[in-house]
């Protein structure tokens, strides 16, 4: 739990001469989940992409030695007319022939994250949920250590949008997997994740969420407008 | 002349060779084009070729060379272009398009004398290609296969998301240029079969008609191969029956391949 997976040191990204993320700082540990929370045009999509060295930034970003990413974006469209299967996508990342193979979906990721009956649908054709449990698996195939993902119920329904987190809370609990979560939702932040980056532009906080997303820190985030109220149920604030 | 004379002509024979051999290399290509969502870049590489052909002609060195040249030119030119992020993608192609297609018609002005010679360039004349066109063909054949051999998965993911693919290690800007180097080769090659004015839809016309068809991404590349072939010897028998120009027929026979295809995807959604 202590092995140090992730550096970030006074990250700035420049876009145009201007800084849309500036001196953003965070360590992350093995088998922890960070969420990345911060309003709309924050730089959270950018500090990520810049995480995983999509896009040229300054300061400093140390992966540990030997660590294979994997990365699901926030939106992904495939042409109707791409006749792509999901068992060719998957086939994509595999030592496997494309040509000649087994119709096998026994003990792949994508069997255990509950797609394996999607094996022959076409990706153009998956629901929005059923299209990320797809890319959360092909992130994970390969033996995967951390998995960078940029809002995965974006585009899914509140339902869909469970199953994604859910499915995340089993990876981390049953194979310890290292996920760096981009999310707008406070409430998924509190129930999954065990450290918080707040953005916007700059760095407002960094911690435990129970320790860090105070009122104050969500009002510089979001403005005045916005406040924590308490579910008793759940034992947490909520924004 | 009955068919089965024209067959036996070596020229024909030579003509059906290079235009199954140009057919099946464009359709792997173009297979990548159409899911890359490539074809109006296709397109104006295509057309930009013809200024290579006039400038070549112009100061007396082989046409496919210049073709060539202008085509990886025009190709590298839009891609650094969209790095700057300034302007949407079509808005480029659409401005290189134009100004290619109108270089060229000026530098045709320029020359001097008879140009029948441009004229095969622009429409293509298939039944005047060379046995060391056949070899050519069939080299580039060879060379895009391999090269499609070990990078296809990478071009694959590409298709599916560039920042996907670099995150599994795929080198997105090298593949780009390969990709960018063997279109303009097919494109330069490919003149004689169809000419510049046609060249793009002998990529894209294939491809476009498997997507109707293909229930896979496997089955889209057979059956784009497929139809390309098809279409090339069909098209080179109905010119020579009816003493029609090559290239545009040879089109035509794989449109109309593709408004089959159209059709039967139509009532599969009724």
């Amino acid at each position: 739990m202590n092995d140090v997976v992730f550096t970030a040191t006074n990250v700035s990204v420049q876009r145009s001469g201007i800084d849309v993320v500036q001196d953003i700082s965070v360590t992350l540990h093995r088998g922890a989940v960070l969420a990345i929370v911060g309003p709309n045009g924050a730089g959270k999509t950018t500090f990520m992409k810049a995480m995983l060295n999509l896009i040229p930034s300054r300061g400093s970003i140390t992966w540990a030695r030997g660590i294979k990413i994997g990365y699901v974006p926030q939106k992904i469209s495939i042409s109707r007319s791409f006749p792509l299967t999901v068992r060719e996508f998957f086939l994509l990342k595999s030592k496997k022939s494309f040509w000649f193979h087994k119709k096998e979906n026994k003990n792949t990721w994508l069997d255990r994250v509950g797609g394996g009956h999607l094996a022959d649908k076409k990706m153009s054709e998956l629901s929005g949920g059923e299209l990320q449990r797809v890319l959360i698996a092909y992130a994970l195939q390969g033996d995967t250590d951390v998995l960078c993902l940029d809002e995965p119920s974006a585009g899914i329904d509140i339902g869909g949008g469970k199953t994604v987190y859910g499915l995340l809370s089993d990876l981390r609990t049953d194979h310890g997997k290292t996920i760096i979560i981009i999310s707008h939702d406070l409430d998924v932040v509190f129930r999954y994740a065990d450290e918080v980056l707040c953005i916007d532009k700059h760095q407002i906080c960094h911690g435990r969420p129970a320790s860090v997303l105070t009122a104050e820190t969500i009002e510089r985030m979001y403005g005045t407008h916005a406040s924590l109220f308490s579910h008793n149920h759940e034992h947490h604030e909520h924004a | 002349m009955n068919m089965l004379e024209v067959i036996q002509l070596p020229f024909f024979q030579r003509a059906l060779i290079v235009g199954v051999l140009m057919g099946v290399t464009a359709a792997l290509l173009g297979v990548f084009v159409v899911v890359r969502r490539m074809s109006f870049f296709t397109d104006a590489v295509a057309h930009a070729s013809l200024t290579g052909v006039a400038l070549a002609l112009l100061v007396g060195i082989n046409p496919i060379f210049g073709a060539l040249a202008i085509s990886i030119f025009v190709g590298l030119l839009v891609a650094r272009l969209q790095q700057t992020g300034k302007q949407e993608v079509d808005t480029i192609i659409g401005v290189l398009f134009s100004t290619t297609l109108a270089a060229g018609v000026l530098l045709i002005s320029l020359m001097k004398g008879y140009r029948g010679n441009l004229f095969q360039y622009l429409f293509g004349d298939i039944i005047a290609v060379s046995p060391v066109d056949v070899w050519v063909s069939l080299v580039l054949l060879a060379a895009v296969s391999v090269v499609l051999f070990f990078t296809f998965r990478s071009l694959t993911k590409i298709a599916v998301h560039e920042d996907m693919a670099r995150v599994d290690g795929v080198r997105v800007g090298l593949l780009d240029s390969i990709f960018l180097v063997l279109l303009a080769a097919v494109v330069a090659v490919g003149l004689k079969v169809v000419g510049a004015i046609l060249m793009s839809a002998l990529m894209i016309l294939p491809a476009a008609t498997a997507q109707y068809i293909a229930r896979s991404f496997r089955g889209m590349i057979i059956v784009s191969v497929l139809v390309a072939a098809i279409s090339m010897v069909g098209g080179l028998f109905i010119a020579a029956a009816f003493s029609l120009p090559t290239g545009p027929t040879i089109v035509l026979a794989a449109a109309a391949l593709f408004l089959l295809a159209s059709m039967r995807g139509m009532l599969q959604l009724k």
